[in-house]
């Protein structure tokens, strides 16, 4: 039987019971036990790292990051590119050591966790405190997550003040996603939680699908015969012939998730790919090796390994699958569970005949083979168990989100229509809009109708201007008696103000919302105000828009909108752009027969 | 020498011992906080003592700090605001009249308002002002309707126990019920003296002038348009004022709640990005909860103790154990109160003047004597009893008064501020509501900290129990895991009420949405 040492080397990063993939260093002895390279992607940190430590002025830089985002690689791969011996690596202690080319000593502290404990630790704050204030003849790089970064700070930060002011900088570059420190103080630090994360998941997958030892199956027999599974679920995963396929609305939801504060660390994206690869079902161990590649095909149950199952870790034990973020993303979508009625009504009644062509007879595997029985026997009344119709159905759905198209009008078979978030793809195109700097007209005025109705608690239809609204005095109302103010959406001639929608790079590069002030009317504009637009966000104001309220959420987006609002106000009032004291700006709001917000005076002759 | 107070505090004023039955829980907590005045009445009345002072030209500050003792003995006044009462929580016309097409012209509409206001012309000569204030009829409802919407839901019905939302001086009034032939009738039951031991509280805390300063710019300030708006609806001459005469008793020169107060006052009062109309709401929340540690920590303090922590539990089938622990501390608590009453009358029978009296010739003039002169006291109670049995009765007395008051304020006031729920059959426990929680991060966060900060630092200065780590500091035994499920719970909410960051899975950010830094 021929094997894969790869698919062995693959196993190792995959969901499994003491898999300690999570760890760098067993991923090396791994690599080297199975004789294949090791599964490698380069980013941009790791090149800055190698600018900055061989430059003539080196700086200390930390490294910080969710467990799994690689702080341990960057490392490794650092002080093996500046010539340091692999063999110090291996066997140092928590830190190794070597002399930049400038001159000064480099110590790496691998792990800075590593040293809860030690004695030396008072001494190592001194010695960082000296660097990261630019002084002396060592540089220091710190892998440390965030949150051990602040506790070892807020330990030392009585040693001097220096320290303490390192304890500040630390949590404010934190919190804002800063990278370079304000001076005197003199570090980097570079998250690697906050990489943009379609970019990290396409090196990802490019590394897991492109591997040269793929090269490795020529000769099996399943090879030949297209009959192995692995293989299979291989090319799903490296399909890129059209927007609906596999890999793009991984990246999709991978992305939206990451805009929603959900970060999936690159060993979580590894697990995925890994599981989606080799994840059976119904089998004693939930992954694949090539020998049980081997038995699938010779029994002729290929449609056990179901890569739009594996993406949510449904070839694991129940339960199982919500320890790993990986598959929680996915779960939280709501996949299997959102649906509308055309979509089942497409598996159910096979209508349109040519869209279940398309999406679901097309497929001989998981499509309909998968369902046709269990459909047969509901529309016969002679189903003996409907849960498994049930759990068949949420199946197709499943494998429908990776199938249908994504559409921009509120098409009822599109495939975000099968998550929670109904408008995921128009927000990921109107991030891209944003991004190309383009208008996006049509979307920016939905999302102010859905923010101004849920402003002035009216179904109103004003949509090219935010109605800041606001109930009287400090009461708790959720309905907008008085105007506040009115923003212009956009920069318009001759106003002052202005609302939009925008892409910075200073928050991610998430699409926000700003306020715009300019001094005279032929300045720049500048942001006084901005929140962030996440999708839930979107999605929130896309469903107001459309006339209904999202239950699960509308709490929070309600929440973060008000707080918007007042910290708008508030601002604006600072900036002597809103008139809060006079009753002469004191306007009532009033929805009009045609659906629009208007504003009206109050109509008092006397008072200031 | 027999006092009316106990050693170390302040000499009550005289006629506050003679408004009561008995004074004994008064000399440990001051006279009087009281179960129906909520803590909004309570931010009303002391914004009220703080308007009348810094609007009365005899004085030059509101806080003018202790002075041994006498910052309470003034006289103040509060407009009663009878007209713009009736315009706004009598009247039931405005509205059908503005919006009833019976009417030719605005003149008419104004006629007929006038006429159902009062009876034969006494409308138009007392409200005949608002016509010449509006341009029209349906702007004068308008306003009407605007000012509406900003009352406080305090709890009263009675119209001169009902509020505006205090946003500028006009919008502040007194409180009082009424006599026949509408003669007022200074009852003191929802402006029950509360809101002027709060006033003397942050007058007695060490930021005084910071507090001063801030309240007069963002509370007292006649800009606010809604202080405006209530103008324009009052007659030129003030309709009438009440009189009140000194303020309540507050025994301690100092108290360590007193800068909790204040100082959480002017965190929040300095919170540039928060506008003004938001102020009120958590700084009536804030104010509850200081009253409360006050009357926790003043129970623990006469006995000597420490008092049990205050566990916030989330509500949640994975907090049950937090849920029964903070029911035994809110428990305790309150035996606390009660047991402080027992422990300051008892106290007397090692009062060398109590065991003179005893030994006196007429002991039963000489015990009666000591009582009223102590807890001044109505010596009918003692009845026929021994003069031994006399603290005895008095402390029976004493809790059953508290009881029907006092005792109760705890609870009401937690459950009030979103501190407390209760469920029939289960009692009360303390439990965190979304309104306390971000008063919590408005007084308390300023640059974003990490969460286990958050709930040291709220466990520090106001003995909050959320997450594991505090509960393995306050409690040697208790259910962990749901510690640790409560501090999951209010970390979910947090985030909802858009409070807190999750970085990473390691570190989450609590944050106080409208602060900026430098802007302070």
């Amino acid at each position: 039987m021929h094997i894969n040492p790869l698919v062995t080397h693959l196993r190792t990063y995959g969901p499994l019971a003491g898999s300690d993939a999570i760890y760098d260093e067993h991923v090396v002895h791994s690599a080297s036990a199975a004789k294949v390279s090791m599964l490698e992607v380069h980013g941009a940190v790791l090149d800055r790292l190698v600018d900055n430590f061989s430059s003539p002025t080196p700086i200390t830089t930390i490294l910080t990051g969710t467990a799994g985002d690689g702080k341990t690689w960057h490392c490794r791969k650092l002080f093996s590119n500046l010539g340091g011996d692999p063999d110090e690596w291996r066997t140092g202690v928590g830190t190794a050591a070597l002399v930049l080319p400038s001159g000064k000593r480099l110590v790496v502290i691998k792990d800075l966790s590593q040293f809860a404990e030690s004695e030396n630790l008072p001494e190592m704050a001194r010695d960082l405190t000296e660097s990261m204030c630019g002084r002396g003849d060592i540089v220091h790089l710190v892998a440390a997550n965030d949150g051990q970064l602040l506790r070892f700070w807020r330990r030392f930060e009585k040693l001097s003040t220096d320290a303490s002011a390192i304890e500040q900088q630390i949590r404010t570059m934190l919190e804002r996603g800063q990278r370079s420190a304000a001076a005197p103080l003199l570090f980097e630090m570079h998250n690697l939680s906050r990489q943009h994360h379609d970019d990290q998941f396409d090196r990802l997958l490019e590394a897991v699908v492109g591997h040269e030892a793929w090269s490795r199956c020529q000769g099996c027999r399943l090879l030949e015969e297209g009959t192995c599974a692995i293989r299979r679920n291989r090319s799903a995963l490296a399909d890129n012939s059209s927007e609906a396929v596999l890999r793009y609305r991984l990246k999709d939801l991978i992305r939206i998730a990451g805009a929603n504060d959900t970060h999936l660390p690159m060993r979580h994206i590894l697990l995925l790919l890994t599981n989606i690869l080799l994840g059976v079902s119904h089998r004693k161990t939930a992954l694949l090796d090539c020998a049980k590649a081997h038995a699938l095909a010779s029994e002729g149950s290929a449609a056990l390994s179901n890569p739009f199952e594996n993406v949510l870790g449904l070839n694991l034990d129940a339960g199982e699958q919500s320890q790993y973020v990986a598959f929680s993303v996915f779960a939280n979508a709501g996949l299997g569970q959102e649906t509308t009625n055309a979509i089942d009504a497409m598996l159910i009644e096979k209508r349109p005949e040519a869209a279940h062509a398309a999406y679901v007879a097309s497929d001989d595997i998981h499509g309909a083979p998968l369902f046709e029985p269990l459909r047969n026997a509901y529309r016969r009344g002679i189903l003996d168990d409907y849960s498994m119709f049930q759990q068949a159905t949420e199946t197709q759905r499943r494998r429908l989100f990776f199938v249908l198209p994504s559409t921009n009008a509120e098409d009822e078979i599109d495939a975000w229509r099968l998550t929670v978030f109904r408008h995921g793809g128009q927000y990921l195109k109107f991030w891209d809009a944003l991004r190309q700097k383009s208008n996006a007209l049509k979307v920016k005025s939905k999302l102010v109708v859905g923010m101004n109705r849920s402003y002035s608690g009216a179904m109103c239809d004003n949509a090219d201007s935010i109605w800041i609204t606001g109930p009287a005095a400090n009461t708790q109302s959720r309905i907008g008696r008085i105007l506040e103010i009115e923003l212009p959406l956009g920069e318009q001639l001759g106003k002052p103000l202005s609302f939009d929608f925008q892409c910075d790079d200073d928050t991610d590069g998430r699409p926000i919302m700003v306020v715009k002030t300019r001094a005279g009317y032929k300045e720049p504009f500048t942001v006084i105000v901005k929140e962030v637009l996440t999708p839930l966000l979107f999605e929130y104001l896309m469903r107001v828009e459309a006339g209904s309220l999202p239950g699960s959420f509308s709490r929070q987006c309600y929440e973060e909108l008000r707080q918007f609002r007042l910290r708008i106000s508030a601002r604006l009032r600072v900036e002597g752009l809103l008139d809060t004291d006079t009753l002469a700006g004191l306007k009532i709001v009033r929805l009009g027969g045609d659906g629009m917000l208007t504003s009206e005076s109050l109509g008092v002759t006397t008072g200031n | 020498m027999v006092d009316l107070f106990l050693p170390g505090t302040a000499e009550p004023f005289e006629r506050h011992t003679e408004d009561v039955d008995i004074w004994v829980e008064q000399q440990i907590w001051g006279h009087r906080f009281f179960n129906d005045q909520t803590p909004w009445f309570l931010l009303l009345e002391a914004l009220g003592v703080m308007a009348a002072k810094a609007g009365d030209q005899n004085f030059d500050r509101i806080f003018p700090g202790y002075g041994a003792g006498f910052d309470g003995r003034f006289n103040y006044s509060l407009q009663s605001n009878l007209k713009l009462r009736t315009i706004l929580f009598v009247d039931r016309h405005i509205d059908e009249i503005a919006s009833s097409d019976a009417f030719v012209s605005d003149n008419t509409k104004w006629t007929q308002w006038f006429s159902v206001i009062g009876k034969s012309g006494k409308g138009e000569k007392e409200y005949g002002y608002l016509k010449e204030r509006f341009t029209k009829f349906s702007a004068f409802r308008n306003a009407v309707d605007l000012l509406r919407s900003a009352e406080i839901q305090g709890g009263a019905k009675r119209t001169t126990s009902r509020h505006l939302a205090p946003r500028g001086p006009a919008l502040l009034s007194a409180d009082f019920g009424e006599k026949k032939g509408n003669k007022i009738n200074k009852d003191r039951r929802f402006f029950a003296r509360g809101g002027e031991l709060f006033y003397l509280m942050l007058n007695r805390s060490s930021q005084t002038e910071l507090l001063e300063a801030k309240i007069k710019e963002r509370l007292l300030t006649e800009d606010s348009r809604w202080n405006s708006l209530a103008k324009v609806l009052q007659p030129d001459q003030i309709d009438s004022s009440v009189d009140f005469e000194n303020l309540g008793y507050l025994p301690l020169e100092y108290h360590k709640t007193y800068d909790l107060a204040a100082s959480d006052w002017t965190s929040v009062l300095s919170l540039t990005e928060l506008p003004d109309d938001n102020l009120p709401e958590p700084l009536m929340r804030l104010s509850g909860l200081a009253v409360v540690r006050y009357l926790i920590d003043r129970s623990a303090e006469t006995l000597g103790v420490e008092a049990p922590p205050i566990p916030l539990d989330m509500v949640s089938s994975a907090t049950v154990g937090v849920q029964k622990i903070s029911k035994d501390c809110y428990r305790l608590h309150r035996e606390m109160m009660r047991n402080a009453i027992g422990h300051v009358v008892r106290g007397t029978q090692s009062d060398p003047a109590w065991i003179t009296a005893l030994k006196a010739n007429n002991k039963i003039l000489a015990a009666t004597e000591y009582m009223e002169k102590r807890f001044a006291i109505n010596s009918k109670i003692f009845h026929d009893a021994a003069p031994e049995d006399y603290p005895g009765i008095v402390e029976k007395e004493a809790i059953e008064d508290h009881d029907q008051h006092l005792s109760r304020v705890m609870g009401v006031y937690a459950e009030k501020i979103g501190m407390a729920v209760a469920k029939r059959g289960s009692g009360r426990w303390y439990a965190a509501g979304d309104g306390l929680l971000e008063a919590l991060v408005l007084a308390n966060v300023t640059q974003p900290i990490e969460l286990e900060s958050f709930l040291e630092i709220i466990w520090q200065r106001y003995k909050f129990v959320v997450g594991t780590e505090i509960a393995r500091k306050a409690f040697k035994t208790a259910n962990y895991g749901h510690f640790k499920a409560n501090q999951r719970i209010l970390e979910e909410r947090l985030r909802v009420l858009g409070l807190l960051n999750r970085l990473s899975d390691d570190c989450a950010f609590v944050k106080n949405p409208f602060f900026k830094a430098g802007s302070q």
